[in-house]
Formats: C-alpha cells, sequence, structure tokens
C-alpha cells in the first residue's frame, strides 16, 4: 500500500514535472514578439583604456540614438565569464550579439552558442580566429593601422644618422589584433631589414599588453642594445613604458631624438606627442566604430542587409570569409593634434594641458 | 616515543654543513634557506652570465636593483603574514588603490596636495584596508584566503572605479617631482659612500653590543674573529655592490628607501615583543593564547603591516612606471610576492622564517625575470622557467624539512 507520505511526495514530484513542462524557454508568447535586444561582450577594462571610458559612453549613446534595447557587459579579462555573459544574453532575449573576445577558443565557443540559439553574432574590434567565425566584422583595418605607423615613421627613420636600431614591442598574441598590427609595421619595415639598412633589435610581445612588463622587457632591451633609436610601440601605454624605461636609463627621448609610436591618442599618448617625446600615435574614431557597429547589429535584428556597409569586403579567419565593416585610422603627430582629436571632441584641451604639458598647448584655445 | 633498536641516526645542522655551519652562526639556526638561497642566487649569476655577459654589467645591476624594489617591500609584508600561517591575497590591489589614491591626490589642477600629504594619507588607507581583513579574520573568524580574496576583488574594482572616474583615459600620469624621484633617482657618488660607511658602522656597533649583552648574560656566543669576518663580508658585499652600482647610475634611492625598511621591520621581528609574538601565534596559535598573548591583535597587526608594505610597494611601482592605469595591481605582483617570501625561505605553516627572505627571494625572482628579459626569450618559455623555479625553490625548502625531522630523536 502506498503510504499518505509516499502519495503526497509523488505529487510533489508530479506537479514539478507539470510546472516545468509549462516554463520551457521560447514558447511562450510574450518571447516570440519580443524585438529583443543587443548584448555588448567589452573584453576587460585593462588591456587597454578604451573600453570603459570610450566604447560603452559610444554605445549607450548609438543605442539611445536607435531606440534600441542594450545591455553592455564587461569580462574583466575572464573568458570563463565572457562565456556565461553570452548565456545570459541568449537567455535574457538577446537578438544579437557585439562580442569582443578574449582569445580564438572562447571566441569560437561563444560564436558556436550564438549559432545553436539562432542569434546573429557580430565580432566587433577583434577577429575570431578560431572556428567558422562570427556573421560579420566590424573594426578598424587592424593591419593598415600597424601600416600608418609604419608609413609615418618611415620617413624620420631614414632621416636619423647611421644605422637605425629598431625595437618592436607588440601586443599579447592573445588578442589577434596585436598580431595584425605587427604585420602592418613589419611590412614597412621588413625591406629596410632585409637590406640591412635598418637593425632589428628586438621583436618582443608584451603578455596582456601589461605595462609594467613592457618596462621591463624594455630596460633589458635597452640594456642588451643601447643604442636603440626606433620603438614600434603597439599603443600609447606600451608606448609611455618605453618612455619610462628610456628616462630610467638616463636618456630623454625628445631630446635624443628617439622616434616612437603609440596607438589609441590616450591623454597621456597625446600629452607625450605634445612634450616630443613620442612621434605619433593612431587615431582610430572610436565613436564611427561604435555607431557602424550599432548599425549592423540594428540591420542583422531586423533581418536588413548590410552589404553597403561592407562595401563587398571581406576577411578571411582562417576558416571563411567573414564580411568585414572597415574603418579607417588616423594617424597624428604633433602637426595635426587640432584637427583631428580635438575637432572631433574625443579629446580635449583641458585634459591634456594639465601641469607640465601646459606650456605644449596653443595659447588661443 | 620510540621503542625500536634503531636509532635515527642525529645529523647536526654543523655536520651538514660541513664548516659552513660554523662560519655563518645563522645557518645553525633552524633554516638552511638561506645556504638554498645564497646556492640559487650564484648558480643564477653563473648561468645568465654566461649565457649573456652583460647580465654581469653595471647597467644590469642597477637595473636589477630597480626592478625588484617593488616585489621586494610588498614580500616584506608577506613574510609577516605567512609567520603567522595566513594569507593575504589582496597586496597586490591594495597596493594599487594606495598608488591610485596618491596620484589623484597629487593631481595639479584638481587636488593638488604636496607630497608629504599624499604619501601618507595614501598608506593611511591601505593601512586601513588592513586593519578591515584583519579585523573580519580574526572577529569573524573567516579564513584569511576568503576575506582577502574579497579585498582583492574591492580593491580590483575600485582601482577601475577611481582610474576611470577621474580620468576621461583610464591612465593618470605622475607629475610630483618627488614621488617620481622615490624610484627614478640615485644617490650621488659621496653621499652613497657615507651612508655604506654609516650603515656598516652601526651594523657592526649593534653586532658587538648584543654580542656583549649575550655574553654577560652568560649565553653562548660564536668566537670574536668570527662577527670581525661577519661585519667584513658585509662590508666587503656592500661597498662592492655601491662601487659597481657607481659605475652606472649610482645607488638607486628605492635601494635605500626598502632597505631601512628591511632593517626596521627586521629588527620589529627579531628584537620587539610584538616580533615574538608574531613568531609564536604562528608556531602554535593555542599554546601563545595561553601563554597570555592577544592573539587576535597580532593577527590584524599582521594584516595592517601587510596592507601598509603592499601600498609602498605599489608606490613604488607607480613611481617606476610613472604612472598609474586601470590595469595597476594586476599582472604577476600578487605571485611573485608571495613567490618571493617563499623562496626566500618563509615556511607557509607559519612560525619560520626571517624579514630578510624578502630580500633574497624577491632577488632571485627578479634576476629571473631580468636574465630572462635579456635574452629576450618568448613569454611562453619564461612563463614556464618562472614556475620551475618556484617549484625548485618550494622543493628544496621541504626537503630540506623532512631532513631537519628526520634529525630529531623524538618524533
Amino acid at each position: 500500500m502506498i503510504s499518505p507520505r509516499q502519495w503526497a511526495v509523488l505529487g510533489i514530484m508530479l506537479l514539478t514535472l507539470a510546472g516545468c513542462q509549462g516554463a520551457a524557454p521560447g514558447d511562450s508568447p510574450a518571447e516570440a514578439d519580443s524585438p529583443g535586444s543587443v548584448w555588448v561582450l567589452l573584453p576587460d577594462s585593462a588591456t587597454s583604456d578604451r573600453w570603459e571610458t570610450d566604447d560603452r559612453r559610444f554605445f549607450e549613446q548609438a543605442f539611445q540614438e536607435l531606440g534600441v534595447d542594450y545591455t553592455i557587459t564587461n569580462a574583466e579579462g575572464d573568458a570563463r565569464a565572457q562565456q556565461t555573459q553570452a548565456e545570459q544574453a541568449i537567455t535574457a532575449g538577446a537578438k544579437v550579439l557585439l562580442m569582443v573576445s578574449l582569445d580564438a577558443g572562447s571566441g569560437a565557443a561563444i560564436v558556436a552558442m550564438a549559432r545553436e540559439a539562432g542569434i546573429a553574432i557580430v565580432d566587433y574590434d577583434r577577429l575570431t580566429i578560431q572556428g567558422p567565425g562570427a556573421d560579420v566584422y566590424v573594426s578598424f583595418d587592424n593591419v593598415m593601422v600597424g601600416r600608418t605607423m609604419g608609413l609615418v615613421l618611415e620617413p624620420l627613420i631614414n632621416d636619423l644618422p647611421g644605422t637605425p636600431h629598431v625595437v618592436l614591442l607588440n601586443g599579447g598574441t592573445t588578442d589577434h589584433n596585436a598580431t595584425l598590427y605587427r604585420q602592418g609595421y613589419y611590412e614597412v619595415a621588413a625591406p629596410y631589414f632585409e637590406r640591412g639598412a635598418w637593425v632589428l633589435t628586438a621583436d618582443q610581445e608584451v603578455p596582456q599588453w601589461d605595462n609594467q612588463q613592457a618596462l621591463l622587457l624594455f630596460e633589458q632591451i635597452l640594456t642588451r642594445d643601447p643604442e636603440v633609436s626606433v620603438v614600434f610601440a603597439a599603443n600609447d601605454g606600451l608606448a609611455s613604458s618605453v618612455i619610462a624605461g628610456f628616462r630610467n636609463a638616463g636618456i630623454d627621448p625628445g631630446e635624443a631624438g628617439i622616434l616612437i609610436s603609440g596607438q589609441d591618442a590616450t591623454v597621456g599618448g597625446i600629452q607625450n606627442i605634445m612634450a616630443g617625446d613620442q612621434t605619433m600615435t593612431v587615431y582610430k574614431p572610436l565613436k564611427q566604430e561604435v555607431y557602424a557597429a550599432a548599425e549592423v547589429a540594428v540591420r542583422l535584428m531586423n533581418g536588413e542587409p548590410i552589404d553597403d556597409l561592407t562595401g563587398g569586403r571581406t576577411i578571411f579567419n582562417g576558416t571563411n570569409e567573414i564580411p568585414f565593416v572597415a574603418l579607417e585610422p588616423i594617424g597624428v603627430t604633433a602637426q595635426n593634434i587640432a584637427q583631428t582629436v580635438i575637432a572631433d571632441g574625443f579629446r580635449s584641451w583641458d585634459e591634456l594641458c594639465v601641469g607640465e604639458f601646459e606650456r605644449y598647448c596653443p595659447a588661443d584655445r | 616515543m620510540r621503542t625500536s633498536e634503531h636509532k635515527p641516526s642525529i645529523r647536526t645542522q654543523n655536520q651538514r654543513l660541513g664548516g659552513l655551519g660554523a662560519f655563518f652562526p645563522w645557518l645553525q639556526t633552524e633554516e638552511v634557506s638561506p645556504l638554498s638561497v645564497i646556492t640559487g642566487s650564484v648558480l643564477i649569476v653563473i648561468i645568465f652570465g654566461l649565457l649573456e655577459p652583460r647580465f654581469l654589467s653595471e647597467r644590469n645591476f642597477v637595473n636589477l636593483i630597480l626592478q625588484m624594489s617593488g616585489v621586494f617591500t610588498t614580500a616584506i609584508g608577506v613574510v609577516f603574514v605567512l609567520l603567522i600561517a595566513e594569507i593575504d591575497l589582496s597586496i597586490a590591489y591594495v597596493g594599487a588603490v594606495g598608488s591610485v589614491t596618491m596620484t589623484l591626490l597629487l593631481r595639479e589642477g584638481a587636488s593638488d596636495w604636496p607630497w608629504w600629504l599624499a604619501v601618507p594619507v595614501a598608506l593611511m588607507v591601505t593601512t586601513l584596508i588592513g586593519l578591515l581583513q584583519g579585523t573580519i579574520i580574526t572577529k569573524a573568524r573567516a579564513p584569511s584566503f576568503v576575506v582577502t580574496l574579497a579585498g582583492l576583488l574591492v580593491s580590483s574594482g575600485v582601482v577601475l572605479i577611481l582610474t576611470t572616474q577621474f580620468s576621461t583615459a583610464g591612465t593618470l600620469v605622475i607629475q610630483d617631482p618627488v614621488v617620481l624621484g622615490i624610484a627614478n633617482s640615485y644617490l650621488p657618488a659621496t653621499w652613497s659612500w657615507i651612508v655604506t660607511i654609516f650603515s656598516l658602522v652601526v651594523f657592526s656597533v649593534s653586532l658587538l653590543l648584543r654580542r656583549q649583552s649575550r655574553v654577560r648574560q652568560g649565553l653562548a656566543v660564536s668566537p670574536l674573529g668570527l662577527s670581525v669576518a661577519q661585519i667584513m663580508m658585509m662590508g666587503l658585499a656592500a661597498g662592492g655592490a655601491v662601487w659597481y652600482a657607481n659605475r652606472d647610475r649610482g645607488v638607486p634611492v628605492v635601494a635605500i628607501i626598502s632597505l631601512v625598511l628591511l632593517v626596521f621591520w627586521s629588527f620589529v621581528a627579531n628584537q620587539t615583543h610584538f616580533g615574538r609574538y608574531v613568531y609564536a601565534v604562528g608556531a602554535n596559535p593555542e599554546a601563545a593564547r595561553r601563554a597570555g598573548i592577544d592573539v587576535d591583535r597580532v593577527r590584524i597587526l599582521v594584516f595592517m603591516i601587510s596592507s601598509f608594505m603592499a601600498g609602498v610597494g605599489g608606490i613604488i611601482l607607480a613611481s617606476r612606471l610613472r604612472s598609474v592605469d586601470t590595469n595597476t595591481g594586476g599582472g604577476n605582483l600578487l605571485l611573485n610576492a608571495i613567490a618571493a617570501a617563499i623562496i626566500g625561505g618563509t615556511s607557509l605553516f607559519g612560525g619560520r622564517g626571517r624579514v630578510y627572505n624578502a630580500l633574497f627571494g624577491a632577488l632571485i625572482i627578479a634576476s629571473v625575470e631580468n636574465g630572462m628579459g635579456l635574452l629576450g626569450l618568448p613569454s611562453g618559455i619564461k612563463i614556464v622557467i618562472n614556475g620551475i623555479v618556484l617549484l625548485v625553490a618550494v622543493l628544496g625548502d621541504a626537503l630540506s624539512r623532512s631532513t631537519r625531522n628526520n634529525s630529531n630523536l623524538v618524533s
């Protein structure tokens, strides 16, 4: 005989099973009708200042203007956290994911997750080079970024006396973009290395773009070869570590005519350019990149074509050709600061002209 | 009590170390570690010196001093925490909170505080974090691992908030010349010699005075010739280092700062009641409590020391980089500081270790990084080698502990 207690347990189990059936995901009519949202998966706050200080605010502006529901998350450098955030996005009804992948493996996994859930996924700024790839890739032409560094520095390097000793200080290679930047400036420099016109002292990556590590690595490179006169630093943070490294060795990069590149047009980078310590930086109008990505996301959400945005351009991710919305980077030197980053409102004289940098600013600003 | 016929042979420290044990009295104490770190350091110098002669150059020597300073000062605090058999995982990011606070206060055109206000306030902030963590650990009886892990997360979040809130680029440049001078200035040659000779005199006097007081109390004391030899060795080492450094940029000011802190905290650990309490709590907290030691207070103070020294380390690192950014406190600092204390000979299980362990441990870690950087090794290989060095150091310590145990009659 089944005791009353056993009946009760059986009853509870049956009720629970019934309840589960009713709550199966995707069944509720409300979900099928909702327009869905866009989720932005930012990578971290550490490798570059841009994600939290620029990308976030521009995305908020863009999505508000386009009238789209959005959520912006940051994985803080943890690939597993990013996968969890992707899962949360899918559960919350996201129709489009804009992902800045942390590395190829986890990026490919999230792409697979999105495909399985039937939602669109956009590679934002970083290309996922494993697996079949995302639906669209929106970024600056990162090889062009590196090439810009090379093209701006090339005539200056050739003007240096003697045989210039060149250092390539690259970003960490878990960031595929770092590989593309290096490709760009190496393209410009390679013929000179082969001819022996320039000497390649070091081709060093800085894991995780860590500035403290970069300082240590560059100090050692400088110890090995005190005659370094050119440094292709992959971003402004690395450039500032290079400058600190020179200073610690008793060399003033500005006075010694050292040529240093950079990227991101951060406040520190522009200040170093104004002071003559850094030669140039690459300004990527982030607002353009964000707005382009937001536009792509909305088009994908509505099932509209994006050919006019890509211009038919694709990029090979190792397996497939991915439609590529490519944006143009801009080289910034001391001569064109006002016309580029100031004119765009990306940087302001107020934030640049602080303390010892005041004297480099134009009087009428 | 063992009753078997086979009695384990008593091998004293002296016999195992041969003559060295007689020559260096402190090797006769519990820790054999000084020998293994010294051997390790010599090995590293030889290997890297052969692979890349520039490793032995004056310039690289000064580089090394600068590069180890941050880890060294942080590791001093770690030694205290390890001595009471706890762990502090928050040190790197607490140090970052300190350096970011200092940088924010120093900002020209904004708060514009002078350095002699900004630096102490920053250190107070970090010490208060240590007080908070210590209090939670003792009063709530929560494991230090978890509490300091929470401290790590909260501090890293605070760093992020502060750097992005007060700047549009996340990087805050340090312009104050004194703060920049902490890690970037050098003693003029004459001063470096004055400081060295002065310190040697103080060291010799204190050594001899301590010897005198031991004689007066009828305790065993090493022969006078030995103490003189110790002083001479110390003089040679210090003089050699100063001479070598002066051939390049000079003795870095940060080295003096770190050494002063080393001497101060060594004094606290070895010559004060509080220091004795720390060792007692680490060896056996229950026995310490019954002996009347306020164990909770000792614990809280130790975590405050750890966070304070983390703050000093953070400020030194910020001074080196001349800025703070959203990534400050990240990287390998936490791992390296703890590894430095352990490689130097501090036990993870409490009660054993000396403050100077931080010096040797940081020296080894920094010289391996320095040497590998000079060789231009790819990052993957460097990480593997770092891991192997740590493993070898820990194995060495574990082995020496087991042989030490085997030499006990009563198990």
